[in-house]
């Protein structure tokens, strides 16, 4: 599952990021494998989408969570 | 005492959003100058710290989460931290991380120390870390990095004293290396690459060669030992990503002590109410509408008090100075010039004093969060907003605005589109024009003067996202820029931040694009008052001289020469010369003088068609300015200014580039000739053929 996918409030492990130009500036701010992220909040029409990671806030587009592989904790 | 001395430079780094900018000017106060790194748009700021008998200069990096060439912003860091920008060499660097959130800070830390710089690190944000329970062990923070700490919270003044000090001191060490370069690329490539290119250590080799392809020098040889040493920037970057973060996740493993279950930030509770799905944009709305007013509205005053204030001295310098072509230069060419500059002061500091307060609350991250998917469609992305919005007022401000948009393809777009936006000086133009169409009020609620001005307005917004759209299409060579945008904690605004920020703007705005401004207003009014020499004397003689001894009859003759005047003028050579063009749209001379003066300023429309209809000044005339151009025939009889003529100037007028201050902010802007030049003919094209359909639709 992709992170653009996860429901709001979730908190998910990362298990992979895209090899991509993208997934490396996603890594660079600290989207990695195995760290926790939450989904806080959806813009209107859904896309952006404000995922908690760290003590951080970061808003990432729909095509972004995308490359983001994670892991649902059930 | 008077002694020679060669003040050290220092650069404050850290990651957007740590309160650098508060340490920046805490520290530098108004001993500040801003000026432009070469080749791109980033604003170079620099300070003297003075303290104590001693003067350092401190540049301000912009804000970068890494050392990472991508944006404007991160190859401004990478060039100054690799030594490549000549003008700006560092000899220490002062980081400031937010203490409540070391991961995303100590990772460019990390960076900064390897690098081999001299380095002080300030936790800035302390009180935020104790209010969420993080204690931080310091001393072993500096063991684990060997460079020294200073913790503060620069927004309350805690903790700057001690760091002026340290800087007076000379406090900074060369920490100890984080990653071992030997993970990162082959050690004998390295060596070479640092050879080659003359940097002091492995690791700001590695970074040179990962991004030869921005920058020229040596790329050839450094492509060819990249070949040879198989060696991939892409594969050398994810590597350092990785290893770094689990180092920085050690250190804070250390030294940093979180409660187990995290305190909630105030932040949260207030995104649910400034991100609310319904009250969010209705918020949005709200605060884009305060700001619309307070740029239209307040600044109404202010703006005539400049007007007046110029008008004045124009008169007290005419009256204290002998008459001679100097003193109209100085009073119609130069004062008046003056005048149209600084005009646009009170709007640009209400703009910049509201965008200052937006971002320092954290909302400014807030309404791009919102508007980002709206826009995106356009080729334009949630920073374009602010800029657009603020067009209504005035192109010059909110073209100044868009440098908070990093990626350069959405920020070329936004400057590209929002002069379309109807701006404040179009107004007079407007309302004189549709009180042609529709003389008297209707009285209903959808007023027909209200419905043409709506019209008008709706129209500016169409051009500028269909333009932006179109813009999108063909400028497929530029990179998109992702969005990655991280929502701040909300804070109190910084006052001295604000004001400061209003300062700087205002202050570039009247020196740097004044220059041009001025330039061009006195052209344009040589060409207004000047013309050939015969034409002149044979314009000036064509009126006769008055009977009576009367005031009325006095003032009528002056009129009547001012109007015969600028017929006879090089500005009126030009609106006759450009007559066969603007014929099709349903225009004669008279109109051509009033375009080519137009570009002064739009509202200038008034004033010349005034002049021209020998009527005195603007304003309090605009009624019988109004009855003057209805009661205008052409030699055959048939009225100038019918239905279709005054439609296809004001379409003409909704669309065409006319103001020179927008077109010098344009330029410095984007620092080249080229894209004000193919804005002004995409706009007088997009112009002209809408006023010619107009005017063939109508008539």
């Amino acid at each position: 599952m992709t992170a653009d996918r996860i429901l709001l409030k979730e908190v998910v492990e990362i298990l992979q990021v895209d090899s991509s130009e993208m997934g490396r500036r996603l890594g660079e701010m600290g989207f990695l494998p195995g760290k926790s992220i939450q989904l806080l909040l959806k813009a209107p029409f859904g896309d952006p989408m404000a995922f908690q990671i760290d003590n951080t806030v970061i808003a990432l587009r729909k095509d972004e969570a995308q490359s983001i592989r994670v892991k649902v904790n059930s | 005492m008077g002694e020679a001395f060669t003040p050290t430079t220092i650069a404050l780094a850290g990651v957007p959003n740590v309160g650098k900018t508060t340490i920046f000017n805490s520290l530098t106060g108004l001993n500040q100058k801003i000026g432009n790194y070469p080749g791109v748009t980033v604003d170079k700021k620099t300070g003297v710290f003075k303290h104590e008998g001693h003067a350092l200069r401190i540049v301000d990096l912009p804000g970068t989460y890494n050392i990472f060439p991508r944006s404007e912003d991160e190859r401004v860091v990478f060039r100054v931290l690799s030594g490549l920008e000549k003008n700006t060499k560092v000899d220490a660097i002062l980081a400031v991380v937010d203490m409540s959130n070391l991961e995303r800070g100590l990772f460019l830390i990390t960076q900064l120390i390897d690098l081999g710089y001299p380095l002080a690190v300030i936790l800035n944000m302390a009180d935020q870390a104790d209010r969420q329970q993080i204690s931080l062990n310091k001393n072993m923070l500096e063991r684990l990095l060997g460079v020294p700490v200073f913790i503060a919270a620069a927004d309350k003044g805690q903790g700057i004293e001690e760091i002026k000090s340290a800087l007076v001191r000379g406090e900074f060490k060369v920490g100890r290396s984080v990653l071992d370069h030997n993970d990162l690329g082959s050690e004998e490539l390295l060596l070479k690459v640092a050879g080659i290119t003359n940097q002091p250590n492995a690791f700001r080799a590695l970074q040179v060669l990962k991004f030869r392809s921005k920058e020229t020098e040596h790329k050839e040889r450094l492509d060819e030992l990249a070949r040879e040493f198989e060696f991939d920037a892409d594969t050398a970057q994810s590597v350092e990503t990785e290893l770094r973060y689990k180092k920085v996740d050690e250190i804070i493993a250390k030294c940093v002590k979180k409660p187990l279950k995290p305190i909630p930030e105030i932040s949260r509770k207030l995104d649910a109410v400034f991100l609310h799905k319904f009250w969010g944009a209705f918020i949005f709305a709200a605060i884009m509408f305060l700001l619309f007013q307070s740029i239209f509205t307040w600044a109404e005053a202010p703006m005539d008090w400049i007007d007046n204030g110029f008008a004045f001295l124009g008169h007290w310098v005419e009256n204290a100075l002998p008459s001679g072509v100097l003193t109209d230069l100085l009073t119609e060419g130069i004062i008046p010039g003056l005048g149209g500059i600084v005009i646009f002061v009170p709007q640009i500091a209400l703009l910049f004093a509201f965008l200052a307060i937006l971002e320092g609350t954290g909302y400014m991250a807030r309404a791009v969060f919102i508007t980002d998917r709206l826009m995106r469609p356009f080729g334009l992305n949630g920073r374009s907003v602010v800029p657009l919005i603020s067009g209504f007022a005035c192109a010059i401000p909110g073209i100044m605005a868009t440098r908070t948009i990093s990626n350069t393809k959405d920020r070329l777009i936004t400057i590209f589109v929002t002069p379309f936006m109807s701006c404040a000086a179009r107004l007079p133009v407007y309302i004189i024009l549709i009180g042609l169409l529709f003389p008297d009020s209707d009285g209903g609620i959808f007023d027909s003067r209200g419905l043409a001005m709506f019209f008008l307005y709706l129209l500016g917004i169409v051009a500028a996202l269909a333009s932006a759209f179109v813009m999108k299409l063909f400028m497929k060579t530029y990179r998109n820029g992702g969005l990655v945008l991280e929502l701040p904690r909300y804070q109190y605004p910084n006052v001295k931040t604000v004001l400061l920020t209003v300062y700087e703007k205002s202050k570039t705005f009247v020196f740097e694009a004044g220059k041009i401004i001025l330039a061009i207003s006195i052209v344009l009014w040589v060409m207004a008052s000047y013309g050939p020499t015969q034409q002149m004397e044979a314009a000036r003689n064509s009126v006769p001289q008055p009977v009576e001894q009367s005031e009325i009859a006095e003032e009528e003759y002056q009129q009547k020469l001012a109007s015969a005047e600028l017929e006879a003028s090089y500005a009126g050579i030009v609106g006759k010369w450009i007559e066969p063009v603007i014929k099709p749209l349903g225009y004669d001379w008279k109109i051509g003088i009033a375009l080519v003066c137009s570009f002064a300023a739009r509202e200038v429309f008034v004033s010349t068609m005034a002049t021209l209809y020998s009527i005195g000044d603007s304003d309090e005339d605009i009624e019988s300015l109004q009855d003057l151009l209805k009661g205008e025939k052409r030699p055959d009889g048939t009225p100038v200014f019918t239905l279709a003529m005054v439609w296809s100037l004001l379409i003409f007028y909704a669309f065409a580039m006319q103001c020179m201050s927008t077109v010098a902010v344009v330029y410095r802007e984007t620092k080249s000739i080229k894209w004000p030049a193919i804005q002004t003919v995409y706009m007088t094209v997009l112009a002209y053929v809408s006023a010619f359909l107009t005017y063939h639709f109508l008539s």
